[in-house]
């Protein structure tokens, strides 16, 4: 194993943990902010470490702090399994967290003639990784809520239970469809089959390709991730916290911070599967190696003035009102970060520049796209994170019978239908 | 096992513990979604209910017996306690139920007030309703959108009489106060905005699949049904049945105002939900007309807000301060309250949630010799026993939801 692919797959891991991990704070100020504004109201917006308040992003550690401090209390009643009780919280984080470990956020980086995969687990059944571990997620439920000795709990552990079976078929059979439309497991082929393009105009993204398995994907993902409306399990309104109830502290959140890793997982296999992952639509990564100098010269003027007006906004927003005699440090945040945002555009002009002056410097044109790549990705989590967050906020929440029908009487024959017409395409056309 | 309990004789000996395949939940009095302290005793086959028990009482405060201890004024704060919901509808329901005892006639302009009073607290209630019944389903965002609006008249309300919850803004004879100066602007930019937002409401519910699902054939009460357990306001009339006393025994200036009765023969949490909007619809249009009638008063200079009936009701605060034999007669007034003369009375209003009515018995005294209150969400709770069984969990919520049930109403 040579140097270069040592620091790649470190590189990749990190990478990995902090889009996870790091994303939960991010993730839950999205949600709280993308509540706020569609709801017409504030979003928590004063806590700041020494005028740092990053929009509002700081509450979610006081949050976490919060819950970390907490009192250790387990109700008198639970008897048995005790441990089990504490684990439970932590198999559906760690499952949701694994699986989000195949994930590849760039292509493979060519150093020296050697492709290195740019995925904290460098393994090539990506999908059949996801289906495995994700779906143990719902062991830590089952048993939070069995052990609980609550019915409530009991409710929503049964609920979530029947419901990941109800919908993990239809998920299974969509995978199959698209495994066939692809032709491998690995995720990272798949996302360099939907470069290319479809009658030469689409790109063939997954969800131009398969429209309706995208929808059922995203349907079963929804269901998956116990996120609105397929919340039943938790159905606050109906069965109290539902399989959380006689949570407190760290083990509450740790449940709920998985809820946010998995939710983030799924944006990503979704984008991965049909929005052509870490791609942007018509241009491959051998396109984008080749012609590197060109997107870095479209992005030098284009960056500068997104910054420019980042920091307009920024200084024009982040204040006070006049008749506020203290602005709590807002006015030091701004300032600071205008000169950090400024620092860090001249560094990546002049990175710019160099790979323009040089576009024969392979390993720099490799960094860079990987670079770059990774941007895409990440941009396009967030963006289908928010898809997540605004359908929470829209729709009501499905009557758990109903969850149960819409996945057994639709869901499931129209990915069987979808395999059938699949298959007959791709044999008709090879 | 559990051993039954001879002395505590009803809800105490339900077995929790079953060796068959029933489960039974206590769902409340502390649950999200129980309304206040509604306790239903809920046994399940899955998640199907097959019987349902409302147990109730845990927000008693023995409201009857506290009006036999009372001067009819000194009641009139506690009825705010009542439907918390739209509190100036109790104030009015137990100032009419007075009027009519002591047979006083309520000045004009007055009346208009209390209509004007009357109709916002609708609003409000309504408002809440669907506030509430989209939280119990999920739907958040209504939940605050419907919040925002309801600030707003909770804020015009204030402007008036000071409270916002509580309001005790009618008095025995009339009301304390005029309308302050920007009340009617107010009022008229929130009615201006109102059709806009509650066609948001419905842009987001109305045509909502997940919305549908849950309400409709949901909760279905029939005619009969809904006649034999005695069922009011909108449970009725989304029942099939157009029943409104504000149109059949017109109170107040209900018989000079033009407004539809909204009814629906579904029966069903959607027949309901649209019963509600369209009530609010009415509202509205009722508080245009009463802006204008307030303006005719205006005009013909009555300037009168209470009645004149010096043996029952205070003298205007001028001659108490001027006139010798007015200020002794406020000093009895308030020290002793008034006398009704010996008779009995009901007397219903049509609340945001039923009828509303007040029963007092008098024997001459300052007190009442009784007090009876029909809250029109005492009965709505007792139906649930009957609608409960064989729907499932999540359409307890929404079913409780739809019935409107105010818990300080029903414990009174």
């Amino acid at each position: 194993m040579s140097m270069a692919a040592i620091i790649v797959a470190v590189l990749s891991f990190v990478l990995a943990a902090l889009l996870a991990l790091m994303m939960i704070p991010v993730l839950v100020w999205l949600e709280r902010r993308g509540a706020g504004l569609m709801q017409d109201r504030l979003w928590p917006n004063r806590t700041n470490v020494g005028g740092f308040r990053l929009g509002g992003v700081v509450q979610s550690f006081a949050d976490v702090v919060k819950l970390v401090m907490k009192e250790e209390y387990y109700p008198s009643h639970i008897k048995m399994g005790k441990w089990l009780y504490m684990l439970a919280p932590a198999i559906t984080f760690a499952a949701a967290l694994l699986a989000f470990m195949v994930i590849p956020f760039a292509d493979n980086i060519v150093i020296d003639g050697e492709s290195l995969r740019v995925q904290a687990l460098p393994v090539e059944y990506g999908i059949f990784w996801y289906m495995a571990i994700g779906a143990i997620g719902v062991v830590g439920i089952v048993f939070g809520g069995w052990l609980s000795h609550n019915k409530y709990s009991l409710l929503g552990a049964s609920r979530a239970g029947s419901q990941m079976l109800g919908y993990e078929l239809p998920l299974g059979l969509t995978v199959v469809a698209m495994l066939i439309t692809y032709n491998t497991i690995d995720f990272n082929a798949m996302v360099q089959w939907q470069s290319a393009t479809v009658f030469g105009i689409f790109p063939a993204w997954g969800i131009v390709v398969q429209p309706l398995a995208a929808v059922i994907f995203i349907i079963a993902m929804f269901a998956e991730t116990n996120r609105a409306p397929f919340s039943v399990a938790e159905g606050e309104s109906e069965i109290v916290a539902g399989f959380m109830t006689e949570y407190t502290a760290m083990k509450f959140a740790m449940y709920f911070m998985g809820e946010y890793v998995a939710m983030n997982t799924a944006s990503a296999v979704i984008i991965t599967m049909f929005f052509g992952g870490y791609q942007l639509p018509w241009v491959s990564t051998g396109y984008l190696l080749e012609n590197f100098a060109i997107f870095a010269a479209v992005m030098m003027p284009l960056l500068p003035i997104g910054v420019f007006y980042f920091i307009r906004w920024m200084r024009k927003n982040n204040r006070v009102r006049a008749s506020v005699s203290s602005d709590g440090g807002r006015l030091f945040e701004t300032k600071v970060f205008t000169i950090v945002l400024t620092i860090m555009t001249l560094i990546i002009e002049m990175l710019l520049i160099y790979l323009i002056l040089l576009p024969s410097d392979a390993l720099g044109t490799a960094i860079a796209v990987t670079i770059f790549q990774i941007a895409v990705f990440v941009v396009k989590l967030m963006l289908f994170n928010l898809f997540f967050i605004l359908v929470r906020w829209t729709l009501p929440r499905f009557r758990y019978d109903q969850v149960q029908h819409l996945g057994w009487y639709y869901l499931l024959p129209l990915s069987l239908i979808n395999i059938f017409v699949t298959a007959l395409i791709v044999v008709g056309v090879s | 096992m559990q051993q039954p309990n001879r002395l505590r004789p009803f809800f105490e000996n339900i077995t929790f513990d079953r060796e068959d395949n029933e489960m039974i939940i206590n769902f409340g009095p502390q649950h999200p979604s129980a309304h206040g302290q509604l306790r239903l005793i809920l046994h399940l086959q899955q998640e199907q209910i097959t019987k349902a028990h409302p147990d109730i009482g845990y927000l008693h405060r023995g409201m009857e017996k506290m009006a036999e201890n009372m001067i009819y004024n000194e009641f009139m704060p506690t009825t705010d306690r009542m439907d918390y919901i739209a509190s100036s509808s109790n104030n009015y329901g137990f100032a009419l139920a007075v009027e009519k005892l002591i047979d006083v006639n309520v000045p004009r302009r007055a009346k208009v007030i209390r209509m004007m009073l009357l109709e916002i607290n609708r609003l409000m209630s309504h408002l809440f309703w669907l506030a509430t019944t989209a939280l119990d389903i999920g739907a958040m965002t209504v939940f605050l959108y419907a919040f925002r609006e309801r600030e707003y008249l909770m804020d015009i309300i204030e402007d008036y009489c000071g409270a916002r919850l509580t309001h005790a803004a009618i008095r025995i004879g009339g009301v304390p106060l005029d309308i302050p100066d920007n009340f009617i602007h107010d009022l008229k930019e929130f009615l201006d905005k109102l059709p806009a937002n509650i066609k948001d409401y419905e842009d987001l519910l109305d045509k909502n699949r997940i919305w549908l699902m849950r309400m409709e054939k949901v909760g279905v009460i029939s005619e009969e049904m809904a006649l034999s357990w005695a069922c009011t306001g909108p449970m009725l009339r989304a029942s099939g049945v157009k029943w409104d006393i504000r149109k059949e025994e017109p109170y107040e200036l209900y018989d000079e105002v033009e407004f539809e009765v909204p009814y629906s023969d579904k029966g069903d949490n959607y027949a309901r939900y649209k019963v509600y909007m369209a009530e609010m619809r009415e509202s509205a249009k009722i508080l245009y007309q009463t802006i204008d009638m307030y303006a005719e008063t205006v005009k013909n200079n009555e300037t009168e807000l209470m009645a004149h009936a010096p043996q029952y009701i205070s003298a205007p605060k001028l001659d108490i301060m001027t006139q010798n034999y007015s200020l002794m007669q406020h000093f009895v007034l308030v020290t002793q309250g008034m006398r009704p003369p010996v008779g009995e009375v009901y007397v219903a209003t049509e609340s945001p949630k039923g009828e509303l009515g007040f029963y007092i018995n008098s024997q001459g005294g300052p007190y009442p010799y009784r007090l009876k209150l029909r809250a029109p969400s005492f009965w709505h709770t007792g139906i649930l026993t009957d609608l409960l069984p064989g729907h499932y969990i999540p359409d307890v919520v929404s079913i409780i939801g739809t019935t409107n049930i105010v818990f300080g109403e029903v414990d009174r």
